[in-house]
């Protein structure tokens, strides 16, 4: 046994040593089996000679739970003849999650009650962190996520081992690797959310439940500590509205990279390659040297751009920063389309003056999307900034606004050419 | 002796008997089980009322389970699992004062940085003496997946209480 397995098991008896169990425990366990558990099997061993007067205290109290019950009662549609009734509060306010394509309502209790998934899921160990999170404060918690599921080809098992690829039902019991409460999804019940055909699980203070819509593997879960959490799992369901094309699929831009050289930083994940040469638009030629747009010139390969700091996330994106001194005396967006972004414009054909508007770091610059490419220009004390996103996907504008919010431009700060 | 009044008025022999059964289990168990939670979750209140409530559920379930005592332990990992998560979400209740040496101090400093699953793992594993196999029947985990927390769990611990 090594050093640290000794350690670990002395310390934590001794961790455990620091318990109090109560002497009284078992009275109040029997208290609880006669106040909580259905009435045909309450009891109170011990407490026999105050059974009738507890008896009629109960009864009342019942009867003033089930008026009470009765008034405050939740009656939510669920498809065009079945309700539901919880005593849970109205779910009334509408969260749209910003990464999983879906929307779910829920009671608002104050800031704090949902917190959005800030990351892909299944993406490392972060826990909750590929899930949207709503904490009820009643002893339920709900989560939201989705994803696409495994390629039919590719399979992995959960020590991500290749692994035949079976049915969907087999390939979800993959991707949900620790899920299901231990029951294959092809014997899961039944259950429909937003008119999709769906599967849900129950075990010991955790439901979940699988839909597939679009393309997309949704998972929701609630983990709880309630008797009724079945009906307040269903009352959440049936609000869930589910949009899969609003959904992205690119993780949060959790590391950040401040340049050397341009006077900026921004947020990314995956590998990064400064520059390694200056950007000079006015006395550079284009060149497509990353062959972003086609095939190498003849006798060159393809490489990055060393111009530019460049960011390979892995994830079908490809970023790109640079920043130069605005020479004096020109107009800027006439410079802008003849030097700076000339791929913009050669693809897009549309002049910055009438490019959409777009703010970065409280800078209002412009902003051009082509097919697989979105420039962004903006100046800043005395510099032109250039942020591109190469993507081919239905969410590159979105992946490209969550990384314009990662970035704060510093002039001050970039090198003196 | 222990006295059994069925609610609608006349002993109830089953339930009697279903009470003396729970009271055996509770003789056996009850201590290791505040035990086992306190150590996840360093709070004397909230271990035993996660303890006793799994009490009462292990007494609604009893004709349904085979194993009550590994249905007791389950449905209290299983809760101290959800207290651990409700923490994230909520300030936690103080933890209470230590009781215990410096070393152990540190030990449940580190403890607390790792994930809850790895966490759950480890105390499992060298306080409770489970099985990887076992663990994983009460994590409703694949056993692989339990080894992976085992091995992360240890990996951060002995780079932690080596610094």
């Amino acid at each position: 046994m090594s050093r640290l397995t000794d350690r670990l098991e002395r310390d934590l008896r001794d961790i455990a040593a620091g318990a109090d169990p109560s002497p009284s425990a078992w009275e109040s366990i029997l208290t609880r089996l006669d106040e909580e558990v259905e009435p045909e099997v309450a009891l109170v061993p011990g407490l026999a000679s105050v059974r009738p007067k507890r008896l009629a205290w109960l009864a009342v109290a019942a009867a003033v739970l089930v008026v009470i019950a009765g008034s405050i009662a939740v009656f939510m549609r669920v498809g065009d003849d079945e309700s539901i009734s919880t005593d849970f509060p109205d779910l009334t306010t509408t969260f749209v999650s910003p990464r999983n394509g879906y929307s779910v309502n829920y009671f608002a209790r104050g800031e704090g009650t949902v917190t959005p998934a800030g990351q892909l899921w299944g993406t490392g160990q972060q826990g909750d962190v590929g899930f949207d999170v709503v904490e009820t404060g009643l002893a339920a918690v709900f989560k939201g996520t989705s994803t696409e599921p495994s390629h039919p080809d590719l399979c992995f098992d959960s020590a991500s081992a290749p692994t035949p690829c079976g049915s969907m039902d087999e390939r979800i019991d993959l991707d949900v690797s620790d899920g299901g409460c231990g029951v294959p999804r092809s014997q899961q019940e039944e259950i429909t959310i937003d008119e999709q055909s769906g599967r849900v699980a129950e075990c010991p203070n955790h439901i979940e439940a699988t839909v597939l819509f679009g393309g997309r593997l949704y998972l929701f879960t609630l983990s709880h500590d309630r008797s009724d959490a079945r009906s307040v799992f269903d009352a959440f369901v049936a609000t869930i509205d589910l949009t899969p094309a609003t959904a992205v699929d690119f993780p949060g831009l959790t590391k950040t990279f401040v340049s050397p050289t341009y006077g900026y930083s921004f947020g990314y994940i995956g590998g990064l390659t400064p520059a390694k040469e200056r950007w000079d638009p006015d006395n550079q030629p284009v060149e497509d040297v990353a062959c972003r747009t086609g095939p190498p010139p003849a006798g060159r390969t393809c490489t990055f751009d060393p111009r530019f700091d460049a960011v390979e996330t892995g994830r079908g994106a490809y970023l790109e920063g640079a920043s130069t001194p605005i020479p004096d005396g020109i107009s800027i967006d006439g410079w802008v389309d003849q030097y700076a972004t000339p791929r913009a414009v050669g693809a897009c054909g549309v002049p910055r003056s009438q490019q959409a508007k777009i703010t970065i770091d409280g800078h209002s610059g412009r902003i051009a999307q082509c097919q697989d490419e979105i420039d962004a220009t903006v100046v800043a004390g005395g510099r032109l900034y250039l942020f591109t996103l190469y993507r081919s996907s239905h969410d590159a504008r979105k992946m490209l606004d969550a990384w314009i919010a990662t970035i704060n431009l510093t002039p001050e700060t970039a090198a003196v050419p | 002796m222990m006295a059994t009044v069925g609610v609608m008025g006349g002993p109830d022999p089953a339930t009697d008997e279903r009470v003396a059964q729970l009271d055996a289990l509770y003789r056996v168990e009850y201590v290791g089980m505040v035990r086992l939670a306190y150590t996840l979750l360093r709070s004397n209140a909230e271990a035993e009322e996660i303890v006793q409530d799994s009490f009462v559920e292990v007494y609604r379930r009893w004709r349904e389970i085979e194993k009550p005592g590994a249905y007791l332990r389950c449905t209290v990992v299983s809760r101290c699992r959800s207290a651990l998560q409700r923490r994230k979400m909520r300030p936690p209740p103080p933890v209470d004062e230590p009781r215990v040496s410096a070393p152990s101090d540190e030990l449940w400093d580190v403890l607390a940085r790792l994930s809850d699953d790895q966490r759950i793992a480890v105390v499992l594993r060298y306080y409770g003496g489970f099985s990887a196999q076992d663990i994983a029947g009460m994590l409703e985990t694949p056993a692989s997946t339990v080894r992976s927390h085992l091995r992360r769990g240890l990996a951060t611990l002995r780079k932690e209480l080596d610094a």
